[in-house]
């Protein structure tokens, strides 16, 4: 179905996406996700604002996230129930990375 | 008790039909259902109140109602498609609302599309036209009046087959000027209503744009520096290194020329800018807020059509790396293609289209007359200004694969 699509599009997610939906777990403009990520990640990542923009249609497109505007008519984004259910399982998906990596990293120290 | 009514340009003026439900919402009618393809609009009787209604457009919807704005106290009342229709109590005051953005986006697609078939049809129509009027021009001339008698009549049913035809092509004609007009006029009180609070009509880097006759004595005094440069649309990183090498010489960009040519220039010092030059096709107003936001300020916009350029400038703060447009290389290449796919669009296909009506002229008549000789050239011409400009969009696509 629509969902499933999405699911199989969206996962593995790129890093910028990932970051996005992280965000994204309240409502934010568009400005706020990039100050959320580079605080986040403490200034490793720096998202572009074309790119985030871009990013940002594409989900809107997918039924990811849904806009609104708030009292000041600035444009507010936030996950729809779907984006929700897809970062989840992209979430489950690194843990279990994560987790090989981990107990695999002996094999690799000099 | 059920009642109908059909509303078939209901989508052309959204905030005249959002006031119309609440009317109706006050009068005892409450809005039941909504068939988006035939346009009627079901209402079922009950007890008058007083609703505040939003028309919703958002592609791939499915009319869910997104939980923020279910939260913030908004009621599903209608979902189907691409549109939904919710409300709420006038006394209520949520505080999201949902945004005419999706709407605005899709109206302006509409618009364009529809632009483009009249021009396009309005150009078969001429050419058709002008060749006819050129033929029975010519031979009469060689043959006389006399040609044009024929055998024997059309018959009637002819007459009205051609009749229906032309009815047919007249009423489609209507419909979309009627369309593209009442499009430009939605569109432009959907932008009002879109608000961000955007001034795009000034950028200039320094936020102020001199007046006429300061500038031609700035010019005179060498202060201010005129450069041309051809095709730099279609290759926007080599633009790009331009700029950021210009701001290295001391000169600093000011702004461009309304056509789009000719690159002004300060004479204040070397600055450590980055430049993006950036392509978007019919961006809503949250693009512009959004790099603004993001520190970016925006030299130049033009180009309407399939493409919008935009030119942005950015500060490079001291012992910081340079702020990035575009962070990811997959997006970066994704927006290179969908600026390559709509060159193609803009360029190939009217360019194809003169050169076609250039070909029938040419071969149509099989002398070699002065207008024969002169199409010709405008067609080699043509020919040769086309390749030069895909080929440097596809050096460019390659340049950027590389990295």
């Amino acid at each position: 179905m629509n969902a499933e699509k999405q699911i199989k599009n969206y996962l593995p997610m790129t890093e910028t996406a990932y970051y996005i939906l992280l965000a994204l777990h309240a409502p934010l403009h568009g400005y706020g996700i990039i100050k959320y990520v580079e605080e986040l990640t403490l200034g490793r990542i720096r998202l572009g604002s074309g790119t985030v923009y871009g990013t940002l249609s594409k989900m809107q497109k997918d039924q990811l996230i849904a806009v609104y505007t708030d009292a000041g008519r600035k444009t507010v984004y936030e996950m729809t129930v779907l984006g929700r259910r897809v970062l989840a399982l992209e979430m489950e998906r690194i843990k279990k990375l994560y987790a090989d990596t981990v107990s695999q990293e002996g094999y690799f120290h000099a | 008790m059920r009642k109908r009514f059909f509303r078939p340009f209901w989508s052309y003026d959204v905030v005249k039909t959002e006031y119309w439900l609440n009317r109706m919402s006050m009068s005892g009618l409450r809005l039941n259902n909504v068939n988006f393809k035939t346009r009627f609009f079901s209402f079922e009787t009950a007890a008058p109140e007083s609703l505040i209604h939003r028309v919703i457009y958002q592609k791939g919807f499915g009319g869910n109602v997104p939980p923020g704005l279910l939260a913030a106290g908004w009621g599903s009342a209608v979902s189907g498609g691409n549109f939904s229709i919710i409300r709420h109590d006038a006394g209520a005051d949520p505080t999201l609302n949902p945004s005419y953005a999706g709407l605005l986006v899709r109206n302006r697609r509409l618009k364009q599309i529809i632009g483009i078939l009249l021009a396009v049809l309005l150009g078969m129509f001429c050419a058709m036209v002008t060749a006819n009027i050129l033929i029975i021009a010519l031979l009469t001339s060689i043959a006389g009046p006399a040609t044009f008698v024929a055998d024997d009549g059309p018959t009637a049913v002819q007459i009205l087959q051609i009749c229906l035809i032309v009815a047919a092509v007249l009423l489609t004609f209507a419909w979309m000027i009627f369309t593209y007009f009442r499009l430009r006029k939605a569109n432009s009180q959907l932008e009002r209503l879109c608000g961000d609070n955007l001034n795009l009509n000034v950028p200039a880097t320094q936020d102020i744009l001199l007046p006429r006759r300061e500038e031609k004595r700035l010019l005179r005094s060498k202060k201010l520096v005129r450069k041309h440069r051809r095709d730099w649309t279609y290759e926007p990183d080599k633009t790009e290194q331009w700029l950021e090498a210009m701001e290295k010489k001391g000169l600093n960009l000011y702004r461009l020329s309304p056509t789009g040519l000719t690159f002004y220039f300060w004479k204040l010092g070397p600055r450590r800018m980055k430049y993006t030059v950036d392509y978007q096709n019919q961006a809503p107003d949250a693009y512009f807020t959004l790099n603004r936001d993001a520190g970016w300020k925006l030299i130049y916009r033009g180009g309407r059509r399939f493409m919008e350029t935009s030119i942005w400038v950015h500060e490079i703060p001291p012992d910081s790396p340079a702020p990035q447009f575009y962070s990811d290389a997959e997006s970066r290449l994704k927006q290179v293609r969908r600026f390559i796919v709509a060159n193609f669009l803009g360029l190939l296909l009217p360019s194809l289209m003169f050169i076609f009506v250039l070909c029938e002229n040419v071969f149509l008549l099989n002398t070699l007359d002065p207008l024969n000789i002169l199409s010709l050239l405008l067609m080699i011409f043509l020919i040769l200004q086309l390749v030069f400009s895909l080929s440097r969009i596809i050096r460019y696509y390659f340049r950027i694969k590389k990295n």
